[in-house]
């Protein structure tokens, strides 16, 4: 099997070398830019201006998309590009130009474009500047040019809106529930239209009613009376509508009976508005029940009077489902699977909030044009546009992720610690459920996950199985537009459901687009058919869905439903005509040499993107060999991993979790990132020195251009215990290694300060603080003394915690305050920025810029060399993560008689219960790879085998057991056995010591409870718990308890009157105790206590308890 | 960045020897070959030649934009 | 170069290796004072890379900054060597390499020409002044002797081979002479140590 799907490795590889890593945020967007904002606007339409004097309307038309810029603080314009957004902090935005009209009396007096807004502009998408540069081009623009884009720069960060998993829209999903022993059905649709979206819910409990579920009416109604008020009046049309199979109708006797009374569609409006409005005008209940009726029920149908029939019809439809249902014909939809799933992006995630934006922003010019009255023409129309309020709510819901009605972290700081985790970032999938309910169905793998969602990529703990990752293979689908397709089903012979004779109704299949009944067909098979070689024949886009559901049981109804809307997963498969693979050796081989794209095998009808649904269709196969029963051949098997899990080489030899824990090291480790070094913005960064890219490598690694950009380095690894410096998961290093530049990195820290201008004229100044000047938080000559003349720090200068890398002061905050006080002048603020408390560095770039509010901005780059310590975290790629026990003397080491001396000693206790034998294969692998010169493939299930490593390592001298004899560097001795050695990858991971180290001695303590401060970065203590409390207890040791839990940590005096028990004090200019319940009669004594018990006391007594201390004198 | 100056295993210099191999191997010669002929027969030192990745590579291409620009500029000024 | 020790037995043998490995000091560049580097390689990064650079070494010429007998901090000409490197400027990327890393000392210099120091883009330049003095491999790899010295049994007792193998710094002779002298003078030193306590 392995070398012949390794022969159509090519179609993936060029599948994703075209596509790019972040396809699908791109498309979403462009789709967005293209088509979503115009509908939006277009359902807008007009504004009228309600002035009793000119009353007249604004059409609004066309909008179309200027390049990105910013408006600096003197209103002139820059063009921007990213780099420079993300130097200078802005955001990387681009002006809205939409066509305004002034109609009068139906004429338009006069149109033209204004500016409604800036949009962020994801990068790398059709409206970036960027899109379609060269390599040099991009390079020349300060841009890496393997940057994936697909995320937005707002100021200065960049921020990726992940892909947000979602229950289908205006799709029928029925569910089985258990109430107190009785099944109840339902029938759940989330009907939705570009940025809104209303759910409907049929639910059918014991006694056999169906009643609906509408958002706007706070009870439900009968189904039937609903079908009425849509229109359909007779009990025969209402029927009809669900089904004409008489065993179905059966089912519906008891919803008609409910309904009996409300005959006509007049009759049954009448009965919704009672219930929706109760107590109001008949005419204002009227009108509520038909906007609910038009707006709040299946928006998808339309908006209008004429859809009621049709949102009738659906109905029928959810009510025949549910009845099927019930009578065992089919079975509840599964919520978990793909097929009922579909992923929103960027270009969905922009819609919901540029709508509600936009209706603001109309809302706003309505208003203040019908204030201004006077006033007209298409000047006053552009000069009430606040193209803040668009701009402004784009911004900040993509600074912050706040998407508003409480959906919070839609945004995420897109993550650069190294190439991988960015790429993995970008391919990143949440689910909407909680974590902190348990829902195991939906975090397990699920069959159709295969393929479109990586089985190993998920975090562990509360987020286990709702975040997930697109697997390699997976491409979401683009919005289709359905009217050609329909039009399509009627040209093949469908007929509408208002012209269907009856047989064909019952017998016939009921044809969907959308969710959508468009008709029904004869032989719903043939149809499924014909649509698909249409499809293959590129007659119809490729990102069509067509699949077909029908149930064993007799009578029941068959249903083929065609898929246009976006946000599927589909996944490429080679489809299988008359028993053989349509795609043969020669078009692989036209593949791989460039002279086709993977499309040109999609137009073809070689291969074809299916979604889950339609995979439900299909019969898949492996094996190219025996294809005979087969409708579909799987590409590569390796390509169901994501971008995570592909960079383990032989992953299916791990045990599973292994894989998952790998998956998620390998984005914390270091390597090279970016080589955008000089504009390189980040705050944090790691880079490592001598990065290497993995002699076992996978397919996957290469293509995802990791290989260019790796995060780790090919260590020789011996699997030996070192004098006990190996237990528990450390690893001994070779100190000569490290020397030798092994794990190396340096870490960049970025600093900013930005001189803010104040209202009255005030400002802040880059200098040096001097002591002589009255300034508030002067912090001593010491701290300044790097700093040069401008107040900013040289390049190459050492700094360390504490020391000041741009001297700066503020003005007062307020500017009264303090008067009173103090007879000095107006005082200024120390605001200097200095080195964090706990690190050090070299300041390696300083950069000058203006923000975007005018004002000077430094960005100081400090860099530290990060030589490898004890503790330093490292990982191999098999999810064996260990911290270094020793950097072990180079002449103690174990040697081989070749003389290499490994780097890393890792003990063997780590293998038995983990069972990562794909370490060992990569360990093998490894040396026999550097044998033959050449790198080894580890790709998952089509790797290369063992006996390769036979050939290689036999042919020159060693053993194929991976073993050697080796020699104990201390004494000379041999061992008596032989060691397993060979070449595995190391990952450094960003957990290091230097950032971790602390102590304290004595230190900061908290305001309030005068108790020692937390974590580090505060100089905190190390927290004496409940656990070591209960030690100390139990050992009896009461004077460490004491010391530890009073002495050194809150212990204070307090004056207590031994009369009334209350807390008493010394008055200092009176010197003597005072006790302001006893007065005279007070007998002050002074006690130790713990602060906090102090404070207790207090907050109880402003809760009026009076908590008294009985005191007597020790004896 | 550039190659490692040494063997990281066992200090042996592959610096020097770095250029020739990547030629050899662009020209077409068998790896191996190259690699035993240049002297290196432990698995150590075959590994750093093959495996390094000379990052300055990607990174100095942005330098030699920005020198360009300014003397575009500079240019422009006279 | 590999040489059969007879009789010897394996601690000494052993002591010898591990000698041999990092007991004999060989030169190497210690100190770099940067004037200028606008590469792209960080100071720290290019004085590693120095550090590493083998220097060819005349042990009979120099001698360790702690046993010299100028004793000053600052090093005189037996104990220390500049190495200067002047990149100048260049329209053109180009690598420097250890060529151009001139010594003041003809005796001290990189074994090879061709190790490439850094690369610099147009309008890069690199100056340093680097020194270089006499150090034992305990305290930093670069000052190993011998990359590779290895210890390998016999089918006799008491009989075994050592294999020196070197960046080119001392020749393998030279390690051995120097390591078995070292070897030597330590035991001395022991044997010195151990009669001042018996008195």
């Amino acid at each position: 099997m392995s070398d012949t799907s390794n022969k159509r490795w090519p179609i993936i590889q060029d599948l994703l070398k075209r596509e790019g890593i972040a396809r699908q945020h791109l498309n979403s967007f462009d789709e967005f830019l293209e088509r979503g904002l115009q509908s939006i606007i277009d359902e807008v339409a007009q504004i009228e201006i309600e002035n009793a004097e000119y009353p007249y309307k604004i059409q609004l038309g066309k909008v179309k998309l200027q390049q990105p810029r910013m408006m600096e603080l003197d209103g002139s314009i820059t063009h921007i590009t990213p780099a420079e957004a993300r130097l200078r902090n802005v955001s990387y935005s681009a002006p809205i130009m939409m066509e305004a009209s002034v109609v009068e009396d139906g004429k338009i007096l006069e149109s033209r474009f204004v500016h409604i807004g800036d949009i962020p502009v994801m990068v790398r998408s059709n409206a970036c500047i960027l899109h379609n540069f060269s390599t040099q081009k991009l390079i020349e623009h300060g841009e890496d040019p393997n940057d994936p884009g697909g995320y937005f720069i707002i100021n200065g960060s960049e921020r990726v809106i992940v892909g947000l998993e979602d229950l289908s829209y205006n799709k029928i999903i029925v569910d089985k529930e258990k109430v107190g022993g009785n099944d109840v059905f339902k029938a759940k649709v989330y009907s939705s239209i570009v940025g809104y979206r209303a759910k409907l819910e049929l639910v059918m409990k014991n006694d056999g009613l169906i009643v609906a579920r509408i958002p706007g009416s706070p009870v439900d109604i009968p189904v039937v009376t609903l079908m009425r008020a849509l229109g359909l009046e007779a009990d025969r049309e209402v029927a009809a509508a669900v089904s004409l199979v008489d065993s179905l109708q059966n089912e519906l006797e008891a919803s008609f009976e409910k309904a009996a009374d409300v005959q006509t569609t007049k009759d049954a409006i009448v009965y919704i508005s009672k219930r929706i409005a109760p107590g109001m005008l008949e005419e204002f209940q009227i009108k509520r029940a038909e906007t609910l009726l038009d707006w709040g029920l299946l928006p998808h149908l339309g908006k209008h009077q004429e859809n009621r029939r049709e949102k009738a019809q659906f109905l029928g439809e959810a009510a025949c489902k549910l009845i099927e249902l019930k009578l065992d014909w089919i079975s509840p939809d599964d919520k978990d699977h793909y097929g009922n799933k579909v992923i929103k992006f960027a270009g969905q995630m922009l819609a919901d909030l540029f709508r509600t934006a936009f209706r603001n922003l109309v809302r706003d010019m309505k208003y203040q044009l019908e204030r201004s009255g006077q006033k007209r023409g298409i000047n006053a129309v552009a000069a009430a546009i606040r193209p803040g309020i668009v701009s402004d709510k784009l911004n900040n819901a993509i600074a912050t992720g706040n998407w508003g009605r409480g959906r919070v972290g839609v945004t995420q700081l897109l993550d650069r610690t190294n190439y991988l985790s960015t790429i993995s970032h970008l391919r990143r999938i949440q689910s909407p459920l909680s974590r902190t309910q348990p829902n195991f169905e939906a975090r397990d793998l699920h069959p159709t996950h295969f393929g479109r969602i990586c089985p190993s990529e998920t975090p562990e703990g509360s987020n286990c199985g709702l975040v997930k990752n697109l697997a390699l293979s997976a491409i979401i689908s683009v919005n289709v537009s359905p009217e050609e397709i329909i039009e399509k089903l009627y040209d093949l012979g469908s007929v509408h459901f208002t012209d269907a004779k009856e047989d064909l109704k019952r017998d016939g299949t009921r044809v969907f687009v959308d969710g959508r009944l468009v008709g029904y067909y004869k032989d719903g098979e043939k149809l499924v058919e014909s649509l698909r070689e249409l499809r293959r024949s590129s007659k119809i886009h490729p990102h069509v869905g067509i699949s077909f559901h029908k149930s064993s049981v007799e009578g029941a109804t068959k249903r083929l439903y065609v898929n246009c809307n976006a946000g599927r997963v589909l996944r490429p498969l080679i489809v299988i005509k008359d028993g053989k693979s349509l795609l043969t050796p020669e078009l692989i081989d036209k593949v791989s040499k460039k002279l086709m794209s993977w499309n040109d095998l999609l137009r073809m009808g070689v291969i074809e993107l299916n979604d889950a649904n339609e995979e439900e269709n299909c019969f898949l196969t492996l094996d190219d060999k025996d294809t005979k029963k087969y409708t579909h051949l799987e590409i590569f098997p390796s390509a169901i991993l994501g971008a995570g899990a592909s960079i383990i080489p032989y992953p299916e030899h791990n045990q599973s979790p292994r894989n998952t824990y790998e998956s998620a090291m390998a984005k914390q480790s270091l390597g090279f990132s970016t080589p955008m070094m000089n504009t390189s913005t980040y705050v944090r960064q790691h880079f490592m020195w001598y990065p290497q890219t993995p002699i076992v490598t996978t397919k996957a690694m290469n293509l995802l251009g990791l290989e260019d950009r790796p995060a780790g380095q090919n260590c020789v690894v011996a699997v030996l215990p070192f004098d006990g410096y190996n237990i528990e998961d450390a690893i001994v290093i070779s100190k000569a290694a490290v020397d030798r530049g092994l794990g190396r990195t340096f870490f960049f820290r970025i600093y900013e300060a930005e001189a803010k201008q104040y209202p009255g004229g005030m400002r802040d100044n880059f200098e040096i603080p001097n002591a002589e000047d009255n300034i508030r938080g002067y912090k001593g000559e010491k701290a300044y003394r790097l700093l040069e003349e401008d107040g900013v720090i040289a390049t190459e200068s050492p700094a360390t915690g504490g020391d000041i890398l741009i001297g700066k002061t503020s003005p007062p905050r307020f500017m009264e305050e303090y008067r009173e006080f103090e007879s000095k002048g107006p005082y200024r603020r120390d605001t200097s920025i200095g080195v964090r408390p706990s690190e050090t560095g070299v300041v390696d770039t300083v950069v000058m810029t203006q923000s975007n509010e005018g004002g000077k901005m430094y960005k100081i780059r400090v860099r530290d060399m990060r030589i490898p310590e004890i503790g330093d975290k490292f990982a191999s790629r098999h999810g064996q993560k260990g911290v270094i026990g020793i950097l072990a003397r180079y002449e103690d080491l174990p040697y081989t008689a070749e003389g290499v001396i490994p780097d890393v000693l890792i003990n063997p206790h780590a293998f038995p219960s983990r069972m990562t034998v794909g370490m060992f294969m990569e360990s093998i692998s490894g040396k026999a790879a550097a044998q033959r010169g050449t790198k080894f493939d580890g790709s998952a299930f089509v790797g290369e085998k063992m006996d390769e490593i036979k050939t290689a390592l036999e042919g020159s001298g060693l053993k194929y057991s991976g073993k050697e004899v080796m020699y104990d560097g201390r004494t000379g001795k041999a061992f008596p056995v032989e060691v397993f050695m060979g070449v595995v990858y190391y990952q450094k991971l960003h957990h290091m010591v230097a950032d971790k180290i602390h102590a304290r001695a004595r230190g900061q303590v908290q305001m309030l409870t005068k108790q020692p401060t937390e974590g580090r970065a505060r100089g905190g203590g190390l927290r004496f718990g409940e656990m070591e409390r209960d030690c100390l207890i139990a050992y009896g040791a009461s004077m460490i308890l004491k010391d530890r839990l009073l002495d050194e940590s809150d212990k204070a005096e307090i004056y207590v009157c031994e009369r009334c028990g209350l807390v008493a004090y010394h008055d200092v200019k009176q010197r003597k105790y005072v006790c302001r319940v006893c007065g005279d009669k007070a007998k002050v004594s002074s006690v130790s206590v713990a602060y906090a018990f102090k404070l207790l006391l207090q907050e109880m007594q402003s809760l009026n308890v009076a908590p008294r201390l009985m005191i007597k004198e020790r004896v | 960045m550039l190659i490692p100056v040494r063997c990281f295993t066992c200090g042996n210099l592959i610096a020097d020897k770095y250029e020739d191999y990547q030629n050899r191997i662009k020209s077409g010669e068998e790896p191996a070959k190259v690699l035993d002929s240049l002297g290196f027969k432990r698995y150590c030192c075959r590994r750093m030649l093959m495996t390094s990745v000379e990052t300055i590579q990607q990174i100095i291409p942005f330098y030699e934009a920005i020198q360009r620009r300014y003397l575009e500029v500079q240019s422009e000024l006279e | 170069m590999s040489v059969k020790i007879k009789g010897a037995p394996l601690q000494y043998a052993n002591a010898l290796r591990r000698i041999c490995l990092n007991g004999v000091p060989v030169f190497a560049i210690d100190t770099v004072d940067v004037i200028d580097n606008s590469s792209v390689m960080s100071d720290e990064g290019v004085a590693h890379r120095l550090g590493l650079i083998p220097l060819k070494t005349d042990l009979k010429r120099f001698a360790e900054p702690s046993k010299c007998s100028c004793q000053s901090k600052s090093g005189c000409s037996n104990c220390r060597v500049m190495l200067v490197i002047d990149s100048g400027e260049t329209d053109t990327t180009r690598t420097i390499y250890s060529s151009e890393l001139s010594s003041e000392d003809d005796t001290v210099k990189a074994v090879s020409d061709k190790i490439p120091i850094v690369q610099l883009a147009p309008g890069q330049k690199l100056k340093v002044e680097a020194y270089a003095r006499l150090g034992r491999g305990s305290d930093h790899a670069k000052w190993n002797s011998a990359n590779v010295s290895v210890l390998t049994h016999t089918d006799k007792p008491d009989e075994y081979v050592l294999t020196l193998e070197t960046t080119g710094a001392l020749s393998p002779e030279q390690i051995l002479v120097a390591g078995v002298d070292e070897l030597e003078s330590r035991l001395q030193e022991f044997k010195q140590t151990i009669s001042e306590l018996k008195a």
